[in-house]
């Protein structure tokens, strides 16, 4: 069975793109026992961090792992490998800790991490790129073809690739759109969100997918229970992208805030102690993701834990 | 009402809410920038990890909270996020003490901003 590819994204920045990423990670790998990989694209980090703290993630930079250093390998010519950039282990849950160490894994939770070092690498490519012969479509192209290959052998290693990307069309965010088998695109429920989520999404259906509406599903985050807000959801769902499929309401908490902010990379909670009065909606957003994916592809996960 | 008596009326309101409210107490003593000493089982409401680590490091918040009991430190390592339930199952307070300095240490290095002074620009 080959790993299913999820790009989270959104032109629209603060719309809780790395906190869907973190969540969806967490709920696919504890209630349905799926490894998942997040690949963080974007260089602000924000889902590496949350998975391996600041200090962690620095760690992982200087031990040569992270998303700069396959980039490194396009720019040096050489074979698309990300295997080695991976860090296995990005697992908070004492749940899956506990199952691994009892040899009885029940899913799990790895990171290609970003780094801020990835936006340095990502200008000098393009400056060397343009200051060529080379257009953003070729480069686009070329890095594409390089991307696909990395993460060709990983495939079959996990059950699903879930690849947090940043607020922009960056060279790796667009290659990354291009082997996506699903777009997850969180939004906030107001005006502004709405016109941006639309602005991407009609992009991505004019270059990347002809299939938009069969391979998007939307996610309403930091939901504010007012009026307004209900009202903003609803026309997004009744009318705006009627033909999409929606995905769970991520609530504006602080229990989300909380659960985005490991203690430390030797911190371990329980799935109910990290997520507290949230844990119903990331069940909720693991389990219609999961439905969409029976929908989408008729790939039914088996759920392992309540 | 006077002027004298509404004076009167809105700092007693203050008083008040201050003598049982330590925390609260703190942040005023603080924005009257005023030196003051708190009762020792008020500081377990005040007293911010943090802080303390950005001033005095790993030592002084190993000084600073040597007084509170295993409860008192566990309910100070949840409150500012700096350990789960889980990390601090059977854990003694030797251990809850090294794990708060260790960990508010940590965070103020990896998330303070520090600006590096540059010589000022001569004109030729």
């Amino acid at each position: 069975m080959s790993a299913n590819i999820a790009s989270i994204a959104n032109l629209k920045g603060g719309v809780g793109k790395s906190t869907t990423t973190v969540m969806l990670a967490d709920g696919l790998a504890y209630f349905f026992g799926l490894d998942v990989l997040v690949v963080d694209l974007d260089s602000q980090a924000n889902s590496s961090q949350v998975l391996l703290t600041e200090i962690g993630l620095d760690s992982a930079a200087d031990q040569g792992k992270g998303a700069h250093e396959m980039l490194g390998q396009f720019v040096r010519g050489e074979p698309a490998l990300a295997g080695s950039f991976i860090v296995p282990n990005a697992v908070s849950l004492e749940e899956l800790r506990w199952a691994e160490e009892r040899d009885e894994r029940l899913g799990w939770v790895s990171v290609l991490p970003s780094h801020p070092k990835l936006r340095l690498a990502e200008m000098a490519l393009e400056e060397d790129w343009y200051s060529g012969p080379g257009t953003p479509s070729t480069l686009s192209s070329a890095l594409t073809t390089h991307f696909r290959q990395s993460i060709e052998p990983l495939l079959s290693v996990y059950d699903v690739i879930l690849i947090d990307c940043p607020p922009h069309l960056s060279p790796l965010s667009r290659a990354a759109l291009a082997v996506s088998d699903t777009f997850i695109l969180p939004t906030l429920a107001d005006p502004i969100s709405t016109w941006g989520t639309k602005q991407f999404s009609d992009w991505v259906g004019e270059n990347i997918t002809g299939d938009l509406a069969a391979q998007t599903f939307i996610v309403v985050t930091r939901f504010r229970n007012t009026a307004m807000a209900r009202q903003i959801r609803s026309d997004i769902q009744d009318i705006y992208m009627k033909d999409r499929y929606f995905g769970a309401v991520i609530p504006d908490s602080v229990s989300v805030l909380k659960a985005m902010d490991r203690p430390s990379l030797e911190s371990y909670n329980t799935f109910r102690g990290k997520y507290g009065s949230v844990t119903g909606d990331v069940r909720r957003l693991a389990q219609r993701y999961a439905d969409f994916m029976i929908i989408r592809t008729g790939v039914a996960w088996r759920m392992v834990r309540e | 009402m006077t002027p004298s008596e509404f004076l009167d009326r809105f700092f007693d309101v203050i008083r008040e809410e201050a003598e049982t409210n330590p925390a609260f107490a703190a942040r005023l003593v603080k924005a009257a920038g005023a030196e003051v000493s708190f009762e020792v089982e008020d500081k377990a409401a005040i007293l911010n990890p943090l802080e303390v680590a950005a001033e005095a490091g790993s030592d002084g918040v190993r000084q600073a909270f040597d007084s509170f009991d295993s409860a008192a430190l566990k309910d100070v390592l949840v409150q500012h996020n700096l350990a789960s339930r889980s990390d601090m199952r059977s854990r003694g307070k030797s251990d809850l003490l090294d794990m708060l300095a260790d960990r508010a240490t940590s965070r103020v290095t990896s998330r303070s901003s520090v600006a590096t002074p540059k010589p000022k620009p001569t004109i030729d």
